[in-house]
């Protein structure tokens, strides 16, 4: 007996030194075990993100509100948006159908409070989880403007840069009276050129509206020929105007700092050749003085720099900063023909447009890599170029088949789009910064 | 006398209970470690998958005794082609054994002088012959090994060219297995993997995935944003849309999408 005892313990020592070697085994090959591995990946290719758009519930309102969000949605080209209606609010199950299905992404918009107030909800479909939910009190009684917030508010989430669907363009229209005189109106639309509508239609020649650059309330001016002068107007959205600069020559072409209480603008006061003025509580300052048309300022970042174009120094119009704490005016361009800058706050850049081979080309400057970009190089003068709130558009009136159109170049998807028909004559667009709340005119 | 040998049944038994469970134990923590523990992964992998990667690079497998040969050959290869200089100084040397080797010739010619009297004017005009042919045929000796240099080297820097046009890819076995696992992901990844447009091109986005056993993705977490949901969206999209490769198996990958 003794002899078999100690036999088995013998044996329990002995398993317990296999435990010993397993677990030391172990213990040396777990970290082979836990190690990750890491892998970089190179797209290959772009896509459109598939996003639907459900309504949740049964309302004339909301379907027309979900196809104005569906347009504003498709309108960069960065979504394939489609619209399903839903009974009631969908389940994790469902949402994650959708990812089966192929959408991404989906949104849900249904009505509440008595329709007074319209909530959307974001969903990532792969994981059915909620992005974010927000609700939107109606605003006024434009439902464009309702679909417009809504998008604004819904597009930093997606895309992680701030909405202009609420954002307006302005634009002359040329008209032929009875009598056959040329007059120009100036009309506003929303960001696409959708909702035309014209503001000013006094029977004269109105031109180069400009936006301030207060996003609660927005006033557009324009310069208004008269017998006189060019004088300086300004309208609000009921469509009030007042006269905002009446010298002699020419008043136009206002430029608002970023806070909005520095305006410069150009001004002849009956000398021959326009100056640039700032206008701030203080009073109106001349800014320059010298024999050449100095037009079209622009605010850079800060209050101190000012980009305008002047062709006293060449004869020939070329882009030029002005650095109004140091007095030091900078030639940016050299040669050629070169107006209209728009510097973009978002991108830090300016655009212009040169005369490049008998033709009037957009172009783009870095003031911190102090490089210029040639954008487009087709057929067409395009002029007046300006900047979208969001930095991703350039407005501009370019000339096609005789016939000068506002169009707009995407700096995302290098597309060109028309804005205005082609039976019209349209020029000087302006393109608003995005309002808090869509502002309706009239 | 041996264990096996003695008559005492029960010790025999024991004996043999215990030579079983000795090896019962090793063969199961052998087996355990061969199919649970045991992955051939004892080695760091960065597998960097790019778009433009030629998949046409020509991958050789070749022995490591003979991997490390052809790396030497290369490396003595580069260094005589990139020192021109030497081969310039090797026909001096060449020339200095010539003339050695022709002055121990003319050593023994004097001591055959000296031992053979009688042929003493035959000898003499051989040596005279030999002397008058010396620089001729040091000059030609000098040539053909000029000539034999000039091939040789050219040679060598053909052969290097052809090396490094081919970019053939020496590696380890183990390395050109990660390189097979990078292509193979590369592959999929970059069927699946769509960002959308009109994203910065610097927008990073990177995912943590853990596969289980079978090779579908267990768990995935967004280590880094983006910034950008609909770019995260497409990221993660296309991991849970392609099929994972069967080396992933019970492993976590990080993975890093970029533009």
């Amino acid at each position: 007996m003794k002899f078999i005892l100690n036999r088995l313990n013998h044996l329990g020592y002995v398993c317990q030194k296999i435990k010993y070697w397993v677990c030391v085994i172990f213990v040396f090959f777990a970290p082979i075990l836990v190690a990750g591995e890491q892998v970089f990946v190179t797209a290959s290719a772009q896509q459109k993100i598939p996003l639907l758009l459900g309504i949740v519930g049964k309302s004339r309102e909301l379907n027309e509100l979900a196809a104005i969000v569906k347009k504003n949605l498709g309108f960069s080209g960065q979504f394939t948006v489609e619209v399903a209606p839903f009974k009631k609010k969908p389940s994790k199950k469902e949402v994650k159908k959708l990812f089966k299905q192929g959408y991404l992404l989906a949104v849900f918009i249904n009505a509440r409070d008595k329709n007074s107030v319209i909530e959307w909800r974001l969903y990532d479909t792969a994981q059915a989880m909620m992005v974010q939910g927000k609700k939107y009190a109606k605003q006024k009684t434009c439902l464009a403007g309702w679909a417009h917030n809504v998008t604004d508010a819904l597009w930093p989430v997606l895309t992680g840069q701030e909405g202009f669907f609420s954002s307006k363009i302005a634009y002359c229209k040329e008209k032929l009276t009875k009598k056959g005189r040329i007059t120009k109106y100036i009309c506003v639309a929303d960001y696409d050129g959708s909702n035309e509508q014209v503001i000013i239609d006094s029977p004269t020649v109105n031109i180069a509206p400009r936006w301030n650059k207060d996003r609660e309330n927005p006033l557009l001016f324009y310069s208004e020929h008269t017998n006189t002068n060019v004088r300086l107007m300004v309208v609000d959205t009921k469509k009030k105007n007042h006269i905002a600069s009446n010298f002699d020559g020419i008043n136009m072409l206002p430029a608002f700092s970023r806070d909005g209480k520095t305006v410069i603008y150009c001004a002849s006061r009956g000398d021959g050749s326009c100056q640039l003025y700032r206008y701030e509580k203080s009073g109106l300052k001349r800014l320059t003085s010298n024999l050449g048309n100095n037009i079209s300022p622009s605010f850079g970042d800060d209050k101190d720099i000012v980009y305008f174009c002047s062709d006293f120094q060449t004869k020939k119009p070329q882009i030029y900063s002005y650095d109004l704490q140091k007095n030091e005016i900078k030639q940016l361009t050299k040669g050629g023909y070169c107006t209209s800058p728009d510097y973009c706050p978002k991108t830090g850049k300016l655009v212009y447009t040169k005369m490049v081979e008998g033709l009037m080309q957009l172009f783009i400057y870095d003031p911190k890599t102090k490089k210029h970009t040639q954008l487009t190089a087709d057929a067409g003068n395009k002029q007046e170029c300006v900047w979208s709130p969001c930095g991703n558009y350039i407005l501009f009136a370019a000339d096609y088949a005789q016939k000068r159109r506002i169009s707009f170049l995407s700096l995302l998807t290098k597309e060109r789009r028309f804005l205005t028909p082609a039976s019209e004559n349209c020029d000087y667009p302006a393109w608003s910064s995005c309002f808090k709340v869509f502002p309706v005119f009239g | 006398m041996w264990l096996w040998q003695q008559k005492n049944r029960i010790k025999k038994q024991l004996l043999w209970a215990k030579l079983f469970l000795i090896s019962f134990s090793f063969h199961s923590v052998f087996f355990l470690w061969l199919f649970f523990l045991y992955r051939d992964d004892g080695f760091d992998i960065a597998i960097t998958v790019q778009n433009k990667l030629s998949a046409s690079v020509p991958v050789i497998f070749v022995p490591f005794a003979q991997q490390k040969k052809m790396i030497a050959q290369n490396n003595s290869s580069t260094t005589q082609a990139s020192a021109p200089t030497v081969s310039q100084k090797k026909p001096k040397t060449s020339i200095q054994k010539s003339t050695k080797i022709m002055k121990q010739k003319k050593n023994q010619s004097v001591s055959v002088k000296k031992k053979e009297i009688k042929n003493k004017t035959k000898e003499t005009q051989l040596t005279h012959k030999k002397k008058s042919s010396i620089p001729s045929q040091v000059k030609q000796q000098e040539k053909k090994e000029a000539k034999k240099q000039a091939i040789a080297s050219q040679n060598k820097q053909t052969a290097t060219q052809q090396i490094t046009s081919q970019e053939i890819v020496q590696a380890h076995y183990r390395e050109i297995e990660a390189q097979r696992r990078q292509l193979l992901l590369q592959k999929e990844l970059a069927n699946y993997f769509k960002p959308p447009i009109g994203v910065p091109a610097d927008c990073i986005c990177q995912i943590n995935v853990a596969v289980d056993w079978h090779g579908v993705i267990k768990e995935l977490t967004v280590i880094q944003s983006s910034g950008i949901l609909m770019y995260d969206v497409a990221a993660r999209s296309a991991l849970y849309t392609m099929k994972m490769p069967s080396w992933s198996k019970g492993k976590s990958l990080t993975i890093t999408f970029k533009q």
